[in-house]
């Protein structure tokens, strides 16, 4: 980013780790320019203001959900609206906007994901999920996943377990 | 949110079942462009068309004539072009095996046909949002298992 | 090892039976011997008081030879008499002879030889003194006084030799005294050995006699027992259809029982025992299983069963299982002992329930398809239907009349029961299809998974479903037992009273089965029992029974709707667990359903 920014002769400061500001703003030229040459690297320009929030939020989230394991979503919403120093209300109208999901379900999602990767690739067992994903009991841990995929855990497990064998083993079904 | 419309096939021999697919869709406030088969084999005459668009979800109902949503499920995960289409299985059974079939063969949701219009909508909504997000949100697309089952 | 230990048994019985046979030889031989010695001290010392005796005649023979002597000499001193003289020197000649006698008597007694000794040594000067007196008288009469003399001395040593005499007939009585009492102690005692050695005797004879009477007895016992045995077990065998061969391998001789014969549709002993005449009446084809069922025997020396088809002497065909066995004896020898059953009846009863097996199964399965297929049918249409009323519901529903209004609720009603009804129907398929599963399953898990597709129905009820305990884990058929849960629990929070929330609580405990109601539960199994209760309406007891039937329901659609089948499925499942359902109600308190399931 520093190179073509450079290059287009814009004046930025980085402000933040991932977070570049732009003092001032581009001319059109400029910004077709970037538009196109980051293109390149499949990143795109988002315009959208609301986009943009929605994505931050979405980062957050991830962050917790794959760094920091703590989760209690009510305490996530409040700490999140505070990291962006706007109102809650607000930030979630424009998620639901943006991304058709309220915040709550979007976290419920991110940990689920988190928990088929878990089982999946890490091999853990529900316990040790459960316990990795802050939930209070295994059965916690089933409860919402029934919820949010419709399947247990246990089922979801033996697909992902018969479909890998019917990749190994194309004639068996 | 995507400005462009959604593209969506359904597969079913049902008429009835048609006019209602294509009624919930467009209570639901999306842009969708539907388009409907009658059985497996139009549907994979029309995806093996070379240079076809390929559609965003594909929705197959199980026990279709000449040939069934299982088989072109397998079908359409066996073809590298079609390999990793949204697939959705419709279907009035929901025995625990043909569930779990289902996923083992590739499918991303399971849908058991609901018996109430609201029910429907409430169901295809869910489906829409869930490929918005797993697409959008960047999650696997082996991770994209579900099974809905509004009432 | 039993063998075993009966031989060391019986080694050890016959060493006895030696060891004493021995011991009482010994003892008989022993009482023998001292009744031998007893016997010839006995002669002895009625020898040695005969001895004395003698010794008594000798020396009075002695003094009255002497006597005679002294007497024969003064006759002829008195008389001249030559025959006095011829009879004196005989009676020295005696006397000699007689001292001769005593001496080899005395010979072995020190003290009485010494006095015999002196007796003879008194008797010779004696008689020599008498040999002088008669020489002087040949020379002359004179000197009268030396010949006085010599007869005072003469008879001085006569008298002395008697005294001596006297002396040794005092001491030989005091022998004899002794000798005699020896002998009396001897004649007193010799009947008391013999005595001894006969009873002793006698003790062992009555004691081998009691031993062979008892052996006897016993034998007697066992034979006779045997005997019985032998009946019994010839009956038995003609009850049960079997027999027995027996194969003595070393001689190669074959023995059959009696229902051997009889089996095959002969008399007993109708024919010689052996392989060939056996191979007659089994069946051409299966005859090689008979050969290979012994090699097996002989091969395994484990038990060998072999099924062959024989054809009795009738002309009946007849289903035989033999059970072949290979055994040592005592003796290290082997056989191959067998049991033959004629199974015929059997065998034709089991294929005729093989049969209706299949046809039950073929049956069950159809019922099972067309249960399944005719629920999933008509859910089809319902569906549809279902859909269509929604539709209407929320499109146009308006703008129909009142009347259609009604009709069109009507409708929906119906729909939702007949929608239930198909749902319950395949339910009640499902609980009772052929291929029941059983796994390790925590209940509290199943119990949750309940709750969970009961969600709607609780929230909707303001319903609390609890459990006070903790479920245990146990074999069962997962979603059967979840079934269970769902049906029970749903019908406690439908069948609620009006104004309160419902409250449905899950308990469980083990029991035995002395506590299940009813006599039907094994007593010395333990259940589970698993009770679930609620604050509902209830219901009187004596439906508690009825509950349990196939559509049978307490209340009318109208106030409450319901298909009468989920009770049935419930009762259906416990069954398939082996187990019992039991429900207690009481009219507007609650009800409580118990489910005992076996551990």
């Amino acid at each position: 980013m520093q190179e073509h920014l450079d290059k287009l002769e814009a004046p930025y400061e980085i402000t933040r780790i991932g977070d570049i500001e732009l003092n001032g703003n581009l001319t059109p030229e400029q910004y077709n320019k970037l538009k196109l040459s980051i293109f390149k690297y499949g990143i795109e320009i988002i315009d959208n203001p609301s986009i943009a929030i929605a994505n931050r939020i979405k980062e957050v989230i991830i962050e917790m959900v794959y760094l920091k394991d703590q989760l209690p979503s009510s305490k996530i919403s409040a700490y999140i609206a505070n990291s962006m120093n706007l109102s809650y209300s607000y930030i979630s109208k424009v998620f639901s906007d943006v991304t058709y999901s309220s915040i709550r379900n979007y976290i419920i999602l991110q940990r689920i994901e988190r928990a088929k990767q878990l089982i999946i690739e890490e091999k853990l067992s529900l316990t040790e999920v459960a316990w990795k994903l802050n939930y209070s009991s295994v059965a916690h841990l089933s409860n919402q996943f029934k919820k949010t995929t419709g399947l247990t855990p246990t089922i979801f497990q033996r697909i992902i377990e018969r479909r890998r064998n019917k990749e190994l083993n194309p004639g068996n079904n | 949110m995507e400005n462009e419309p959604l593209e969506i096939l359904l597969a079913d021999d049902d008429e009835d079942d048609r006019v209602f697919f294509k009624e919930a869709l467009e209570e639901i406030k999306v842009k969708t462009i539907i388009s409907f088969f009658e059985d497996g084999l139009q549907l994979m005459n029309y995806l093996n068309q070379p240079g076809v668009r390929l559609p965003n979800i594909v929705f197959l109902d199980l026990n279709m004539p000449i040939k069934g949503g299982m088989d072109c499920l397998i079908e359409i995960r066996k073809n590298n072009r079609l390999k990793d289409l949204a697939i959705v299985i419709y279907s009035t059974s929901s025995t625990d095996e043909d569930i779990e079939e289902a996923f083992v063969n590739g499918a991303n949701i399971y849908i058991k046909k609901p018996n109430d219009f609201s029910a429907l909508k409430a169901s295809l909504t869910q489906v829409i949002n869930l490929n918005w997000q797993y697409h959008i949100l960047g999650f696997k697309k082996e991770n994209f298992l579900f099974k809905i089952n509004h009432v | 090892m039993f063998k075993e230990m009966k031989s060391r048994n019986q080694n050890l019985k016959s060493m006895v039976l030696i060891a004493v046979f021995v011991i009482s030889i010994f003892a008989l031989l022993f009482t023998a011997g001292i009744s031998y010695k007893q016997i010839q001290s006995l002669s002895d010392s009625e020898n040695s008081v005969l001895h004395s005796y003698k010794i008594f005649v000798e020396l009075e023979r002695l003094n009255l030879y002497c006597a005679t002597a002294e007497t024969n000499q003064r006759g002829y001193l008195l008389t001249r008499d030559s025959t006095f003289l011829q009879t004196y020197y005989n009676s020295l000649d005696n006397v000699h002879q007689a001292y001769i006698n005593l001496k080899i008597l005395i010979y072995s007694d020190e003290i009485q030889s010494r006095n015999l000794d002196s007796l003879h040594n008194l008797i010779n000067r004696r008689f020599y003194y008498a040999a002088n007196v008669l020489k002087k008288d040949n020379d002359s009469i004179q000197t009268s006084d030396f010949t006085k003399t010599l007869i005072i001395n003469g008879t001085s040593m006569m008298r002395q030799a008697r005294e001596q005499s006297g002396k040794m007939i005092n001491e030989e009585m005091r022998l004899l005294k002794n000798r005699e009492k020896a002998h009396k102690e001897n004649t007193n005692f010799s009947p008391v050995t013999l005595l001894f050695t006969v009873a002793l005797s006698l003790f062992f004879f009555i004691l081998a006699f009691n031993k062979i009477n008892q052996d006897l007895k016993s034998t007697n016992k066992i034979n006779n027992q045997l005997l019985i045995n032998n009946e019994i077990f010839e009956h038995s065998e003609q009850i049960a259809n079997i027999s027995n061969w027996c194969w003595n391998m070393e001689e190669n001789t074959l023995s059959f029982s009696f229902n051997h014969y009889r089996l095959l549709g002969c008399n007993p002993d109708e024919f010689d025992p052996t392989i060939e005449n056996f191979m007659q009446f089994v069946h051409p084809d299966d005859r090689h299983i008979v050969v290979e069922g012994n090699q097996r025997a002989l091969d395994d020396l484990s038990a060998s069963v072999s099924n062959f088809r024989v054809i009795r002497k009738d002309g009946e065909l007849r289903y035989f299982n033999s059970i072949g066995k290979v055994i040592t004896d005592s003796f290290g020898k082997t056989f191959i002992i067998g049991v033959n059953s004629d199974i015929t009846e059997r065998y034709h009863k089991d294929k005729m329930l093989e049969e209706k097996l299949a046809d039950l199964e073929r049956s069950n399965q159809e019922l099972t398809a067309f249960n399944h297929i005719a629920s999933h049918d008509l859910q089809e249409p319902l569906r549809k239907i279902q859909t269509f009323i929604s539709r209407i519901r929320d499109n146009g529903f308006e703008n129909l009349t009142a009347n259609v209004k009604d009709y069109f609720s009507g409708i929906e009603r119906s729909t939702l029961k007949m929608h239930k009804f198909i749902e319950d129907l395949l339910l009640y398929s499902r609980a009772n299809k052929a291929d029941k599963v059983f796994e390790m399953a925590d209940l509290n898990i199943l119990f949750e998974n309940a709750k969970q597709e009961l969600s709607h129905l609780i929230e909707e009820n303001d319903a609390t479903v609890i459990s006070s305990v903790i479920l245990p884990v146990h074999q069962v058929i997962p979603f059967q037992i979840q079934q269970l849960f769902i049906n029970i629990i749903s019908n406690s929070i439908k069948y609620r009273s009006a104004n309160i929330p419902p409250i449905v609580h899950i308990n469980s405990s083990i029991v035995t089965g002395a506590e299940i109601p009813g006599t039907m539960a094994d007593l010395s199994m333990n259940f589970f029992k698993i009770s679930i209760s609620d604050n509902g309406i209830g219901f009187e007891q004596k439906y508690s029974e009825k509950l349990f039937s196939l559509f049978y329901r307490l209340h009318k659609e109208k106030e409450y709707s319901g298909t009468g089948i989920g009770l049935s499925i419930c009762k259906i499942i416990v069954e398939n667990h082996k187990g019992f359902i039991f429900a207690e109600g009481v009219p507007n308190i609650g009800s409580t359903f118990t489910i005992y399931l076996p551990v």
